[in-house]
């Protein structure tokens, strides 16, 4: 064929090549712009899911929860004024260590300390339950009546209708 | 086209003039197709992208959009706009307070419902509330925005999405949230239904927290729950009618907890009734009562220079005029100062603003805020009642708190500026985050006069009315307060305001307790009494105690000097049983 010269040839390669790249780009563009919406979709979600989760966590730590629960469940209480020490100003007494062969010989790094008054034990604690405690029936009613449930109050509050 | 048609030339042109007219044919047609050729090529790439490759990836997006912005301009007063950004609030240690939180409603473009009714029928086995017949009509009202159900729950909003009715689509709205709910109402405050704030720091920081700026409270949660724990405690067991309260850092104002009994879930302002939604701290004036002998006593020693021993003849009640000043734990002997203070001696107390002089005493008032409008961050606050005009007889009454009517807040501010060594401190609710330690240089009355008045408030809880705010090893002081109120103009005995204000550690003090009661009534096991050694001071004792523990904060060893504090009052005490 005379009259296509093989330059003609390589112009409309080249054409059909810058084409085929600009479609490709273009396709690449729309298809990174659109999984940049998601993400950004998404990562409002979950901005609002972590917004939703963290008024839950506060909600169900509130001080007069965790402590109604704890009066349940557990067989501890606040200590008492006067179990409590000054750590600065209290002089312990740490037990001798009970005598044991050292190899090598080094100056023992904890020495025991004679102590000037005698530090008086705090109330013995009681014995724990071994089996875990059933919930009494005071409990539950007073669960059930002041414990809103979460999910049900962020539907009802605002009463929009 | 024209671009193709200048394409076409160039290339005949670049054939060269010696092409034969066959060969040219020739070359166009080759050109031709091969034109066509690329632009199916082209259609065919491109029709493969969206069948197949872009199919799988876009979601489908749905125009309603538009047609809820229509709908937004047609009914904006159905349509709440909440400012998405409101920012949260928390307390000193970053627990939240208040928070903005999105919740979905549902609502119908009836012009995309293809099935009216199997979508009744889904969406009220969704929504068990509604009815058929009603959402039926909704659907049929041929309107392109129709409520079905507001603040809808998030599992609820997948199983409405499987009815597959492009019509049915979801309005996101944005409510407030208070994870605290009633324990902090009065101090947080609530909104309306546009998160507007209404009261508390809700209203005063408004602007502010719809810019999306947070805020930190000088709040405790845990302080705020003990100190509401414990009045609600003396509420029911007094059967009275409110309680209120307030601790408060005397070095700096900062309220660590500020409690209003009644109060009521800020999530529902609505349903709360009118002294539930009264915020006593700020808004209520009363007369305090006895409580008040802290500053005529702060005022007597400021201005006389005279020695704690000096005396008071209080064997007498005083007569002014119409009035009668009596004592309530009657001595009726010779008193020294500490012996005033400790049996709460109204002539005594009299005898010492009388001394003061009226114009001394009402600057010193003054100086502690006690006459003026508080200048605190919520807003809802009140003016003091002041008698107008002042006459000597007002100052006597004043001295042992009668005759001024302040807020609880008021007063916790005037006791902290007295302890903490004498320097004026202003109530406040909102964290001053930059660190610095906001401490004002304006004196009220000098160091030697705040040590006295430590001592003397360590006297009353040792030694007179205040014994039940004692908690051992904290060097609690305090003063009680028991003042009639005034029904239809006249003072009903039976009717009183009990309070107790109690600062520890008395040494070093760092905290005042505020605690009233309003309207006790005595019980069996205080026998009879409601007074404030009875009602509030044991109220202040289970506060400091909790307190203690949750702050960490360990008492004094057992006859060491900080608890051996405000012993050596006891020399111009005569031994003798104290009632309470």
């Amino acid at each position: 064929m005379k009259t296509l010269k093989p330059r003609t040839f390589i112009v409309f390669a080249f054409a059909a090549l810058s084409g085929a790249l600009l479609l490709y780009t273009s396709q690449n563009v729309q298809d990174a712009q659109s999984r940049l919406e998601s993400y950004e979709k998404s990562i409002e979600g979950e901005k609002e899911k972590i917004r939703l989760l963290r008024a839950e966590w506060a909600s169900l730590n509130r001080p007069e929860r965790l402590e109604r629960l704890a009066n349940e469940f557990l067989d501890v209480l606040p200590p008492a004024p006067d179990q409590m020490v000054d750590r600065d100003a209290a002089n312990f007494e740490i037990q001798p260590a009970v005598e044991f062969e050292i190899e090598r010989d080094f100056e023992p790094v904890l020495q025991p300390v004679s102590a000037g008054g005698e530090v008086k034990p705090s109330v013995a604690p009681p014995a724990p339950k071994h089996k875990p405690p059933a919930p009494s029936r005071e409990f539950r009613e007073q669960e059930e009546k002041e414990a809103k449930d979460f999910n049900k109050l962020i539907g009802e509050i605002g009463g929009g209708t | 086209m024209m671009a193709m048609h200048r394409l076409r030339r160039n290339a005949i042109k670049l054939e060269g003039e010696r092409s034969s007219a066959l060969d040219l044919a020739h070359g166009r047609l080759v050109l031709i197709s091969a034109f066509f050729g690329l632009v199916y090529l082209v259609f065919a790439i491109r029709a493969f992208d969206l069948a197949v490759i872009q199919a799988f990836e876009m979601p489908y997006e749905s125009e309603a959009v538009d047609v809820v912005e229509v709908a937004d301009r047609a009914e904006t007063q159905e349509v709440s706009v909440v400012a998405k950004g409101r920012a949260d609030i928390y307390d000193r240690n970053g627990e939240l307070l208040a928070t903005t939180l999105k919740t979905s409603s549902l609502y119908a473009d009836t012009h995309l419902i293809f099935d009216p009714e199997n979508t009744a029928r889904q969406l009220v086995k969704i929504f068990p509330k509604l009815s058929y017949g009603k959402v039926l009509h909704k659907l049929q009202s041929g309107r392109r925005f129709e409520w079905i159900e507001r603040n809808i729950h998030p599992d609820k909003i997948e199983q409405v999405m499987l009815i597959g009715e492009p019509g049915l689509d979801f309005k996101e709205s944005y409510r407030r949230f208070y994870p605290q709910g009633e324990s902090t109402v009065h101090m947080v405050g609530y909104g309306d239904i546009d998160a507007n704030g209404l009261a508390g720091i809700e209203r005063s920081f408004n602007n502010h927290l719809n810019e999306g700026r947070e805020l930190h409270l000088t709040m405790d949660v845990r302080l705020q729950h003990i100190l509401r724990r414990e009045i609600k405690r003396s509420v029911d067991k007094f059967e009275a009618k409110a309680g209120a309260g307030v601790i408060m850092d005397v070095t700096n104002g900062e309220i660590l907890a500020g409690v209003s009994l009644p109060d009521f879930d800020p999530h529902y302002p609505g349903g709360a009734e009118k002294d539930e939604i009264f915020n006593m701290l700020t808004l209520g004036v009363y007369e305090l009562g006895s409580v008040f002998k802290i500053f005529s006593t702060a005022a007597f020693f400021e201005n006389k220079n005279v020695p704690m021993s000096v005396t008071f003849d209080a064997s007498e009640p005083i007569k002014v005029g119409r009035h009668t000043i009596r004592d309530y734990h009657a001595e009726n002997r010779i008193l020294t100062a500490p012996e005033v203070f400790m049996h709460s001696s109204n002539i005594g107390s009299a005898l010492m603003g009388q001394a003061v002089g009226t114009e001394k005493l009402r600057a010193f008032y003054k100086d502690l805020g006690l006459l003026d409008t508080i200048d605190f961050e919520v807003r809802e606050v009140a003016k003091p009642l002041v008698p107008q005009p002042w006459r000597e007889i007002n100052t006597l009454t004043a001295s042992y708190g009668h005759g001024v009517s302040t807020t609880p807040l008021h007063l916790a501010g005037a006791v902290a500026s007295i302890v903490n060594g004498g320097y004026a401190v202003k109530p406040k609710l909102v964290l001053d985050e930059t660190g610095e330690k906001s401490s004002t240089d304006v004196r009220v009355v000098s160091a030697e006069t705040a040590q006295r008045i430590r001592q003397l408030l360590r006297l009353v809880v040792t030694e007179g009315t205040g014994s039940k705010a004692d908690v051992k090893g904290y060097r609690v002081g305090g003063k009680t307060g028991t003042a009639e109120k005034i029904v239809n103009g006249k003072y009903d005995n039976k009717k009183k305001i009990s309070s107790f204000v109690g600062v520890f550690p008395m040494d070093a003090p760092q905290y005042v307790i505020y605690i009233m009661v309003d309207e006790p009534v005595g019980q069996k096991d205080t026998w009879g009494y409601a007074t404030g050694g009875w009602v509030a001071a044991p109220a202040v004792a289970r506060t400091v105690s909790s307190m203690a523990s949750v702050l960490g904060i360990p008492p004094a060893a057992e006859g060491s000097a900080p608890d051996q504090f405000g012993e050596s009052l006891r020399q111009f005490v005569s031994t003798r049983e104290v009632s309470q």
